[in-house]
């Protein structure tokens, strides 16, 4: 039967001494940090770029594209006004930032629907107050891109979510879905 | 000086030989010319009554695929009877039946629009009197879908047609689905 060697524990771990560790050299540091950084946006770096506009009589504003991130808080969704009855146009482009690879059988979802409050974290239920909802299928190859332009009209008052985001985009090489969100206030 | 089709050898070999020929070609003919008249989309249109308290619809009519040419389609649209100010919804679902690969830059457009009397043949002009209206534009892929369901009321009695209808498929005929309705 073989003896195992029995080693040191500072061999075991392996790691420099402390003093060489406190004293690394800042620059090694900084690349540290940065490469860390680099790395992180890269791979939250969304598959689809989406430009989300929407436009009432007096105001209009764009949203672009952000990846759904798990646990993550949805970042700050920007608010525009509008009045009961009044034409609201939405234009969005989403187009696939792929270079080489195909990603198959996305769906493209839209909806305008009533929320508690703007800004609210939780995508409400698509099971009521919904006033507009569209999807469509497609096979994005690289720079593959789908419009849409809707003009509809808000009857009752409150605070609406409108959004645009791909559902299984994740199932494919993308690994994520992306999407695009505004709330309109309707007076 | 007739010849004996039961006894002439050669010319029993001839004919076969023609009649196999004729049925390749129509063969060819017709495999080549399906694509050409087969449908290339399936459209399920409806619109629907909305509950003003629960928002729970209602199937109020419903309209399947047809053609242009001829302006108009093939079969006349169905007229259905809705109230004006009442909470109404348009749905459709489109399903791309073109087997053939895919097709670029298809456009899908729906509207709802005011018109002057039922079953006219020429599209209203999609100006002022729009009520609703989208238009979607994708690469078609066999079996690929494009859906909508859109909230609208009418505001004043009168006809109105309900459309949904495809564009730019490089195709010499394109597919729509419509309803008139009689807003009273």
């Amino acid at each position: 039967m073989m003896k195992q060697e029995v080693r040191p524990l500072p061999a075991l771990f392996d790691h420099p001494p402390l003093e060489k560790v406190v004293l690394m050299p800042c620059w090694c540091i900084v690349s540290l940090v940065m490469g860390w950084v680099l790395a992180s946006s890269r791979m939250a770096a969304p598959p689809f770029a989406i430009d989300l506009e929407v436009q009432s009589a007096k105001v209009h504003n764009t949203a672009h594209a952000e990846v759904v991130a798990s646990g993550a808080r949805a970042s700050h969704r920007d608010v525009l006004d509008a009045t009961a009855r009044e034409p609201i146009t939405v234009r969005w482009t989403l187009r696939s930032m792929a270079h080489k690879e195909t990603i198959p059988d996305v769906v493209v979802h839209f909806f305008v629907v009533q929320e508690d409050k703007p800004g609210q974290q939780t995508v409400p239920k698509l099971d009521n107050g919904v006033a507009v909802e569209t999807a469509l299928t497609m096979d994005f190859k690289p720079t593959d891109k789908t419009q849409g332009e809707l003009t509809f009209t808000l009857d009752r008052p409150g605070s609406y979510l409108i959004r645009l985001e791909t559902i299984g985009a994740m199932a494919g090489s993308a690994g994520h879905e992306s999407y695009a969100a505004m709330d309109l206030v309707v007076h | 000086m007739g010849r004996d089709w039961q006894t002439d050898g050669p010319l029993e070999e001839e004919a076969y030989l023609m009649a196999v020929r004729w049925t390749l070609v129509l063969l060819a003919w017709s495999y080549l010319a399906i694509p050409i008249q087969a449908e290339h989309a399936d459209i399920d249109l409806l619109i629907l009554h909305l509950d003003s308290v629960t928002g729970v619809p209602t199937e109020e009519g419903r309209s399947s695929v047809d053609r242009e040419p001829p302006a108009g389609g093939l079969r006349p649209r169905p007229v259905i009877p809705v109230k004006a100010n009442d909470p109404l919804a348009l749905q459709f679902v489109l399903i791309n039946t073109y087997p053939h690969g895919e097709k670029k830059d298809v456009t899908v457009r729906y509207f709802v629009v005011r018109e002057e009397k039922t079953g006219q043949k020429t599209l209203p002009g999609l100006g002022k009197d729009v009520v609703t209206q989208g238009r979607f534009t994708l690469n078609f892929k066999p079996k690929c879908r494009v859906g909508a369901r859109v909230c609208f009321t009418l505001k004043e009695r009168g006809v109105y047609l309900l459309r949904v209808e495809t564009l730019n498929t490089d195709s010499d005929h394109e597919h729509f689905s419509a309803i008139d309705l009689r807003a009273e």
